[in-house]
């Protein structure tokens, strides 16, 4: 028999379960080697000229998962901004306008973002994307020392935030801009701005820290820098077992597990059944969702010390009188198939009461089994009981009517019946003397003659033999005695 | 420098503020102008704490299927650490929650977080300077960030601001220069090592202590053991316990009880949902003194390298449904999920991690707990 079995990731079972219960992997791409500008623009009033510097970005580093993004359609993806930092080399401003001087050096600055953003990218070729995220989504933090000093704030961008992610080449930009503003009494408001521009390049997710990126990766579960080829499924036969019946199927259970993506693996096997005496090799075979087959085997050897079992036992049977029964068939079968040697103990001629007949089964192997009929023989049929006028055969009587009358007695039941006269027993067949006399009742007189034939004096009509069997059913006859 | 000047910031007033009649206009013409509440302290801000601060622009609603696709159960925090999955949408899927909210029977309720979630945003400070003033701990410092990024939501942020999943403490080393560093060792992301503690006739060993190994056999028999060391429970949440096979010819089981330690029984009878692996090299399993076994044989072979777990989902009401798998050797890592060996139900929490030995140098190695503490 074939058996089909889909295996799946333990997660994809339960409801509850970890990472793949979800369709989407939440793992992040990393923008990382992040460089660039800082532009810092600064207009002033007349006659302090204006502000210009540009500083260098030094690094930083961007999350944003997942890492394929989330499909939208037409080629639109949604991600989310997770996690932003962008160090700037240290600087220093300095101003002199009209007498006056300030320097303020920054020997730390960073900007990171402040909270997740989720944006749309919209295809710009082939797996190179453009996105725009509005500046009051998207909230700039930093934490800078400045002569010294902390100094730490949040800030929207003035500007919607562009940028690109070019999956095939690996890169991503993007620019900022941060609007600054002074005022000068009389004269008003002076704006400037701080632009920023960044570049990286992307890094997706690998899982199994082979150096080779999951999306890249021929099994991105399975370490194989070299990108060699890796088994996957993974199928792994259970044990080899010795079976002690041919219709046990139970041999254990394989394991099979897509290694490479975690993906379901359908499980099928060539065992027979029942199983065969002897050993059967039985291959089992997994393949996953992308068609890879593997396939492993186990050897199941069945040795048979298993007894057959009986299908049919005839009923029981109940029956009025003693004799034969007509017991039925019984049928067995056995697990390793044949047919199976029946007998049964029952005997020729069931007596009064409960009689249990024991079945007996044995297969090709010497396993027995038995099984149990109770014949029941609940006797209502009296005997039957005859008194006949005969001669004795013997030299001691003549036969004159000195002598007798004589009687053959005699009884019929399939059951054993027993006679009695006169308070003694009489056996089926006997032939006894009744002498007829006035006086009622029976009396035993004794034996005579060489055969001890029992000799009786009996009153008028009390002649009479009784028959009773084992079960209490009686039954009597008249001895037809001449008068006194 | 003032808190003024502080609060003011963003390399503004850079120069300009020492111009005559010059003033920075700190409103930032609409785009800005928040306050600063958080404060890091004096530099360097070279630790970290993590806050998971919620959204108050987004309040939780019945999550669309979008959402359901790139949302993290909060259940399963501690488990996506370990696989380094993030959004910034977490799913509630309490019937409480879902009911409080009208959602459908299983549509979760979604929670959008300011910062990626179960990370939890990583916010650079000197915690030596601003602990235990003016933050008590580091949830009084994730209120103040909450306040900065919703100006006058100082009662929202009482509540819906606090450290991340197992995030309780400062992390020292986290950052640099002020910049949030990722390369840190961030033990959130790693299993964490079962303490083995009340052992019976049995060691610990390896880098992390956390192998345990039979060393004595006076009877023999399942009587040696050990379990997880007090407070080392599963109390909610998903989770999981996993060790690694090395050998194949000895018997042993390891997986939950439910109670808190000490557990001074080396047996098998108050291990609730055990991996049980036979000398014969087949895996079976033991549910509360019970041998459960597939029809009579083995759910699978097993290998030396290959890692047996046991999952815990929570149901919501006390008790969590179980998963029996197996991790071959080959798969490495936390995102292989392996083979679903058997699923039980009813573990009522709390779980502590259990184990018994039969055979003198029956082992579990590298035995790792996944949890929200």
């Amino acid at each position: 028999m074939k058996t089909i079995w889909t295996l799946l990731l333990a997660s994809s079972l339960i409801a509850a379960a970890p990472a793949a219960a979800r369709a989407t992997d939440l793992q992040p791409m990393v923008i990382q080697g992040v460089g660039g500008n800082m532009h810092i623009h600064q207009s002033t009033p007349f006659p302090c000229p204006d502000l210009d510097a540009d500083v260098a970005v030094i690094g930083g580093r961007f999350e944003i998962a997942p890492a394929e993004g989330q499909d939208l359609g037409r080629g639109a993806k949604r991600f989310v901004l997770t996690r932003g930092t962008v160090r700037i080399h240290p600087f220093t401003v300095s101003v002199s306008c009209l007498g006056d001087d300030e320097r303020r050096a920054y020997s730390a600055l960073s900007v990171q973002v402040s909270g997740a953003v989720s944006f749309i990218a919209l295809p710009s070729g082939p797996g190179a994307y453009t996105f725009v995220i509005p500046p009051g989504d998207i909230l700039l933090y930093e934490a800078a020392t400045a002569n010294g000093a902390p100094e730490t704030g949040d800030r929207h961008p003035r500007d919607p935030v562009t940028g690109t992610i070019d999956t095939r080449a690996g890169t991503a930009t993007m620019h900022v801009v941060v609007a600054t503003r002074i005022h000068v009494d009389v004269l008003g408001d002076f704006d400037g701005a701080l632009t920023t521009d960044l570049s990286g390049s992307l890094v997706f997710p690998d899982k199994d820290g082979d150096g080779v990126a999951d999306r890249n990766d021929n099994c991105p579960l399975v370490a194989n820098a070299d990108q060699s080829p890796v088994v996957s499924p993974l199928v792994r036969a259970p044990a080899d077992i010795t079976l002690h019946s041919c219709l046990n199927a139970h041999v254990g259970g394989p394991v099979a597990v897509d290694i490479c993506e975690g993906g379901p693996v359908t499980v099928t096997d060539n065992a027979p059944f029942p199983y065969p005496l002897g050993p059967t090799v039985v291959t089992w075979t997994g393949e996953d969702s992308h068609g890879h087959v593997e396939s492993d085997t186990q050897t199941v050897t069945v040795v048979d010390t298993t007894a057959p079992t009986f299908t049919f036992v005839p009923p029981d049977i109940t029956v009025a009188d003693c004799g034969h029964v007509r017991l039925g068939h019984a049928v067995a079968v056995d697990d390793c198939g044949g047919t199976p040697f029946l007998k049964n103990d029952a005997p020729n001629s069931f007596g009064p009461g409960a009689t249990t007949v024991t079945w007996k089964a044995k297969d090709d192997a010497g396993n027995r089994t038995t099984a149990a009929q109770i014949i029941t023989v609940h006797d209502v049929k009296p005997p039957v009981v005859a008194c006949v006028r005969t001669r004795p055969h013997d030299h001691d009587h003549h036969g004159d009517d000195e002598d007798g009358p004589f009687f053959e007695v005699s009884t019929r039941d399939n059951c054993t019946a027993r006679m009695r006269f006169g308070g003694q027993k009489l056996h089926d067949g006997e032939i006894i003397e009744i002498t007829p006399t006035h006086r009622p009742g029976v009396v035993f007189l004794g034996t005579e003659g060489h055969d001890h034939i029992k000799h009786f004096k009996a009153g008028p009509g009390d002649a009479v033999i009784t028959s009773t069997d084992d079960s209490g059913n009686r039954a009597t006859a008249a001895c037809p005695l001449p008068r006194p | 420098m003032s808190d003024s000047l502080k609060k003011l910031s963003w390399l503004w007033p850079l120069a300009f503020l020492a111009l005559p009649n010059c003033a920075l206009d700190s409103t930032g013409h609409g785009t800005g102008g928040v306050t600063t509440h958080f404060n890091p302290g004096d530099p360097p801000f070279d630790s970290a704490i993590f806050c998971d601060i919620e959204d108050i622009t987004a309040s939780p609603h019945c999550a669309s299927p979008d959402e359901v696709n790139a949302g993290v159960p909060l259940t399963q925090a501690a488990i996506d650490l370990t696989l380094n999955q993030k959004s910034n949408i977490g799913l509630d899927y309490s019937p409480a929650a879902i009911s409080a909210h009208g959602c459908s029977p299983g549509q979760p309720v979604a929670i959008t977080f300011q910062g990626p979630f179960p990370d939890g945003a990583q916010l650079c400070l000197n915690c030596g300077s601003v602990m235990p003033s003016p933050y008590p701990d580091p949830s009084a410092a994730c209120v103040d960030r909450c306040k900065d990024l919703n100006d006058g939501a100082d009662d929202f942020c009482a509540s819906h601001a606090h450290t991340s999943t197992n995030a309780p403490d400062c992390v020292g080393g986290a950052c640099t220069d002020e910049s949030a560093l990722t390369d840190f060792d961030n033990k959130r992301r790693t299993p964490e090592p079962v303490i083995w503690d009340y052992t019976v006739d049995s060691g610990t060993s390896g880098a992390d202590d956390n192998t345990l190994t039979r060393n004595v056999e006076t009877v023999p028999g399942f009587n040696a053991g050990a379990s997880s060391k007090m407070g080392q429970t599963i109390t909610h949440g998903d989770g999981y316990v996993e060790f690694t096979v090395a050998e194949t010819d000895k018997a042993r089981v390891c997986g939950f009880s439910t109670g808190e330690p000490p557990d001074l029984e080396p047996g098998l009878a108050d291990i609730g949902f055990g991996i049980r692996l036979s000398a014969a090299g087949g895996v079976v399993i033991e549910e509360g003194g019970a041998l459960i076994t597939n029809g009579g044989a083995d759910f699978a072979p097993y290998a030396p390298g290959d890692r047996l777990r046991v999952s815990v989902a929570d149901n919501f009401d006390g008790t969590a449904n179980v998963t029996y798998s197996l991790i071959p050797a080959a798969c490495a890592g936390p995102a292989c999920n392996g083979m679903v060996l058997r699923t039980a139900t009813g573990a009522a929490y709390p779980l502590r991690v259990d184990a018994s030995l039969k055979e003198l140098g029956a082992s579990l190695v590298d035995v790792r707990i996944v949890r929200i503490k």
